[in-house]
């Protein structure tokens, strides 16, 4: 009786991969279509003459391999700092009871529903009395603190036994060893999954930069991206060119960790 | 400011707190009594209490000589750009005037347009405004932080500028910034088609009305490939040329009064909003955001309303057809409108005068002439000459375009100047965008419009 | 603190929590404060030009009439409604169809979050070569099969059910991830021994899964709805909240009150302020209702 689930479950991917897989080619391949082919009618997918001359002119425009190196640097360090510290808070909210539990966790989560356009200018301000303009740290520590993150982490642990946690208390183990030697080790999908988002969101992230840094030779990919974003016309070219290369270290870093998202993690933990 | 000394991680004991560093040139007297440091020595920093002494006063002093030599003078620079190539201009502009005033270095940054205005009112909150920024509007949120050129380069600094533009950079007596270059809307039309179609192009002393016009890029449409007659830019600024070749104007009485309440404003909307739907104009674009650029470009359009600031992006960007500027048609008026990017220096600067000086040395008569050679700009003097562009399209392109602007009325040159003009862009947008998808009448629209007119003349008037 | 207050939840919590108070909340009470004002971006009380005017509950009063604001409100909510439900049953179907490891997986994964990887300005420039209306791949298609060309991003309601479903599309993959994460972590023993007692796939899913996925579900819902609620940069390039004002939302008038509109800061600090309860309110009823996820 498995044949038929497996057969419509493999068209079912095969229609996933066709919906999402077109725009990905439209932008991909237009990276190699010289300009007067971009907006052409009929439209066309696949470049009649492909070029190189977007990915060139992109590098022209900028010092990008300078801005891949400073986007990379903050993309992992944030990502280390943010997971660590998601982690941490995660393992409090989901297995612990303390006074203002819900509270705080409510009010950090409140914190995504702020509009960051109106305080602009308080932020900025913040960041400079803490001396964090123009450095990259300015962008690494403020993002690391995810409500996305630490919801993830709790729901996740909370799905961890709490029987683990009391047999290993009864053992005479510490908070720190239980945190270390249990949760983290039980948790490595969703530890995984935070890696991959929170890679990605410093990868992305406009705002921070934009705040943060006024020094070009700091600049992030996407700051630079902003600059093909001219007065009066967008060089949709380089534009292209240059976000399908800044897509790259994205699909290494998310291809690397998927692999992580195992079934089943959690029986091996029984058992011990 | 007084920063903490870094974190400390055992080994020599810590400095004390930074002393000001004091010249000392007899402080050399001390060093006979110890083995003199060698330069390795200098920077090696081993060794003991005395040699650690000589080695900071050594420093000290060559230091102090070198910042004597040069007490250098930093200008922060904000800047936007389309091209590359306008950095590159403006980084040997920065090393040209450094060559003839060796005190005075430049930093530059660059952001994009869409987030100047943020960028510059986040650095005055923060600050650290820039002394010198190009911009393309001084907007009431920090009108207050220009300062006024005619102090430091006389109340006569305008004088070679286009008449219409000198005339925006003067806000109440004060010169707020100098102009770079002047862009003038017009009419871009696929040479190539009408050739084929066989439609000849008048030239820009003959002109021709708007119907004229209509009917032969309709005809051209017919006979080629193209899909549609004409493109427009979806801005307020294009439209307003659609305005004033209906005779019509935003402002009147010298710039204090609204005009737009009037019967031509009205034609003009009526027209327009007709246009997008008898099939001249694709709805899409004002109507949605199909791009009329695109559209002219990948040869879909015979006609494009928009300016002279793309003359170098189709100088570069289109290969397979030919392509003019030209003349623009006129329903009771012949008209263009005037659009300027300028320079202008912050009063917060702590070197004004220098910050003027090289206002004043980068919009010199031939700074501008190569300024406008390299970007393919109209440039805002008036005596800077013929420019040769290089390029026989682009510069009989440019040529026309900047006949156009000087045969414009009043209106084309002095509404965009006025400062209550900020008010008035985006309800004039919404509402011409309003009377196209026929969801509210000209007479409305023109209420509204008027509305939005008198609240910003009321604001900066 | 008595003896049972254990201090180390707080110690874990503590470094997430000054980041927060620091970088964010502080900056956001100055927000708040923001909004008993008239004031533009820079507020020089030296300047007379560049004053605050102190005009209290003013904002806010004027937002209860003001009509643009309450049917932007309106709509934004209503976008809402319809597009978490879409999102969470996309994202949930895409997540039990890609959780098991087959060759290839890892591509297909990406392909179905890659709308994730790159800005969302892309993917609405991306969808936007495919449904514009004289020159779109779609349209091109319709007319190729001798059908109407159909104004996807021209016509206001049209235009509504677009920017859902590219929403939808642009953000299923990020919630897909989260839901295969959440999937993997129901241990196989449950399954197995459900099985041997003869429970077949639907029963599998209503009586285990379903309610071991409880927590990642609540997760799910609560961050679909705060992003749903605020829809900007797509939406920005797919219409740039046309035809017309018709696909204006939220985040959309804050900006344009703040950075367009001269003197706006105040005003948009209101709504901002507004907004914030609004969203709190939905994701507070959720959170309850649910009892945070716990099973």
């Amino acid at each position: 009786m498995r044949s038929p689930l497996r057969t419509v479950k493999a068209m079912g991917v095969l229609v996933a991969v066709a919906i999402f897989l077109v725009p990905v080619l439209w932008v991909v391949l237009s990276a190699f279509k010289p300009g007067s082919e971009l907006a052409t009618y009929p439209p066309r997918i696949l470049p009649v003459h492909w070029t190189l001359a977007n990915f060139s002119d992109g590098f022209r425009f900028g010092n990008f391999a300078r801005y891949f190196l400073n986007s990379g640097f903050v993309a992992v360090t944030s990502t280390v700092l943010s997971v660590v510290i998601s982690t941490m808070a995660g393992f409090a909210f989901a297995k612990f009871r303390f006074p203002g539990r819900d509270v705080i966790f409510f009010a950090m989560l409140a914190t995504l529903m702020i509009s960051l356009q109106v305080i602009l200018i308080p932020m900025f301000l913040t960041l400079k009395q803490l001396g964090l303009i123009n450095s990259l740290w300015g962008i690494i520590i403020p993002p690391a603190a995810t409500p996305t993150g630490i919801f993830l982490m709790r729901q996740y642990m909370m799905t961890i036994p709490d029987e683990l946690l009391e047999a290993a208390r009864i053992d005479g183990a510490t908070n720190l060893q239980i945190f270390a030697r249990i949760m983290i080790p039980l948790s490595v999908p969703v530890i995984s999954t935070l890696t991959i988002f929170s890679f990605v969101w410093r990868w992305n992230d406009f705002l921070w930069p934009f705040l943060v840094i006024n020094d070009d030779r700091l600049q992030t990919v996407q700051l630079a991206l902003a600059n093909f974003v001219g007065q009066y016309a967008v060089k949709w070219g380089s534009l292209l060119a240059m976000t399908t290369l800044s897509m790259l270290p994205m699909l290494v870093i998310f291809l690397i960790f998927q692999r992580y998202f195992l079934r089943g993690i959690s029986t091996t933990g029984l058992k011990a | 400011m007084y920063k903490p000394p870094p974190a400390w991680s055992g080994g020599r004991p810590p400095p004390g707190p930074r002393k000001e560093r004091t010249l000392e040139p007899n402080s050399r007297r001390a060093a006979p009594a110890v083995r003199r440091p060698s330069l390795r020595s200098l920077f090696e920093g081993a060794g003991d209490r005395k040699e650690d002494f000589m080695r900071k006063v050594l420093i000290a002093l060559v230091v102090f000589l070198l910042a004597a030599a040069a007490s250098a003078k930093e200008l922060s620079v904000l800047w936007f750009y389309d091209d590359p190539s306008e950095l590159a201009f403006v980084k040997q502009a920065f090393a040209e005037y450094t060559a003839q005033h060796p005190d005075v270095t430049f930093k530059l940054n660059t952001v994009s347009y869409d987030n100047l205005f943020t960028k510059v009112t986040q650095l005055i909150a923060g600050g650290t405004p820039p002394d010198i920024v190009k911009l393309t509007d001084v907007r009431p949120e920090f009108a207050p932080f220009v300062l006024d050129l005619s102090k430091y380069e006389g109340k006569d600094f305008l004088k070679p500028f286009i008449p219409g533009v000198a005339r925006g950079m003067e806000r109440g007596g004060k010169i707020i910034g100098a102009p770079l270059d002047v862009t003038a809307n017009g009419i871009i039309l696929n040479k190539s088609y009408f050739q084929k179609a066989g439609v000849s192009i008048p030239n820009e002393q003959t002109g021709w009305t708007w119907t004229e016009f209509e009917k032969a890029i309709r005809e051209v449409t017919t006979k080629t490939q193209a899909r549609f007659p004409l493109v427009w830019d979806v801005t307020p600024h294009r439209w307003l040329t659609f305005l004033y070749e209906n005779g019509g104007s935003i402002f009147k009485d010298n710039g204090t009064a609204n005009g737009f309440d009037t019967q031509a404003s009205i034609n003009a909307l009526t027209k327009f909003a007709a246009m997008n739907h008898d099939g001249l104009m694709p709805l899409s674009v004002w109507g949605g955001t199909d791009n009329p650029r695109d559209l002219f470009f990948s040869g879909q359009a015979v006609a494009w309303m928009s300016g002279s600031w793309q003359v170098k992006a189709m100088e570069d960007g289109i290969k397979n057809f030919d392509w003019t500027a030209g003349p623009n048609p006129s329903v009771t008026t012949r008209s263009s409108v005037l659009g300027y990017k300028f320079v202008s220096a912050f009063n917060t600067s702590k070197y004004p005068a220098d910050a003027a000086d090289f206002i004043r040395f980068f919009t010199s008569k031939e700074m501008q002439r190569k300024y406008a050679q390299q970007l393919t700009v109209i440039p805002a003097r008036t005596d800077v000459g013929t420019v040769d562009y290089g390029n026989p399209q682009a510069t009989e392109a440019l040529n026309n375009l900047a006949y156009e602007l000087k045969i414009s009325p009043l209106a084309a040159s002095s509404d965009v100047t006025n400062p209550a003009i900020a008010y008035v862009w985006d309800t004039l947008k919404e509402n011409i965008v309003a009377v196209t998808l026929k969801q509210e009448t000209p007479q409305q629209a023109v209420t509204k419009v008027s509305a939005a007119i008198d609240k910003g003349l009321a604001a900066t008037h | 603190m008595n003896r049972r207050t254990p201090l180390t939840p707080y110690l874990f919590i503590f470094p997430s929590a000054a980041i927060f108070l620091l970088f964010i909340v502080w900056p956001a009470l100055q927000g708040f404060y923001q909004s008993l004002f008239r004031r533009g971006v820079i507020v020089r009380n030296d300047i007379p030009a560049l004053a605050a005017e102190f005009v209290g509950l003013g904002n806010f009063r004027q937002l209860l009439h003001d009509e643009r604001f309450l049917a932007v409100l309106g709509r934004t909510i209503v976008y809402t409604s319809v597009t978490v439900p879409l999102v969470v049953l996309v994202a949930l179907g895409l997540a039990l169809l890609l959780r098991d490891t087959f060759p290839g997986v890892g591509i297909v994964r990406a392909i179905v979050y890659w709308p994730s990887m790159v800005s969302l300005i892309i993917v609405g420039i991306s969808w936007k070569w495919i449904l514009g209306f004289e020159s779109g791949v779609a349209n091109y298609l319709m007319t190729q099969l001798g059908l109407a060309k159909v104004p996807w991003l021209l016509d206001p309601t049209i235009a509504l059910a677009t920017v859902v479903l590219v929403s939808v599309w642009a953000t299923a993959g990020f919630f897909m991830v989260i839901f295969i994460a959440g999937l993997n972590a129901i241990p196989d023993v449950y399954y197995e021994s459900a099985t041997i007692d003869g429970c077949g796939s639907l029963q599998l899913f209503r009586h285990i899964t379903a309610p071991l996925l409880k927590p990642t579900t609540v997760l799910v819902v609560i961050l679909a709805t705060i992003n749903a609620f605020k829809v900007f940069e797509q939406v920005i390039v797919l219409t740039d909240g046309g035809p017309g004002r018709a696909t204006v939302f939220m985040v959309q008038n804050i900006y344009e009150e703040a950075f367009r509109h001269p003197f706006g800061v105040g005003y948009a600090s209101a709504q901002s302020v507004v907004f914030f309860f609004i969203m709190l309110l939905f994701a507070f009823v959720q959170f309850r209702m649910t009892r945070g996820g716990e099973a």
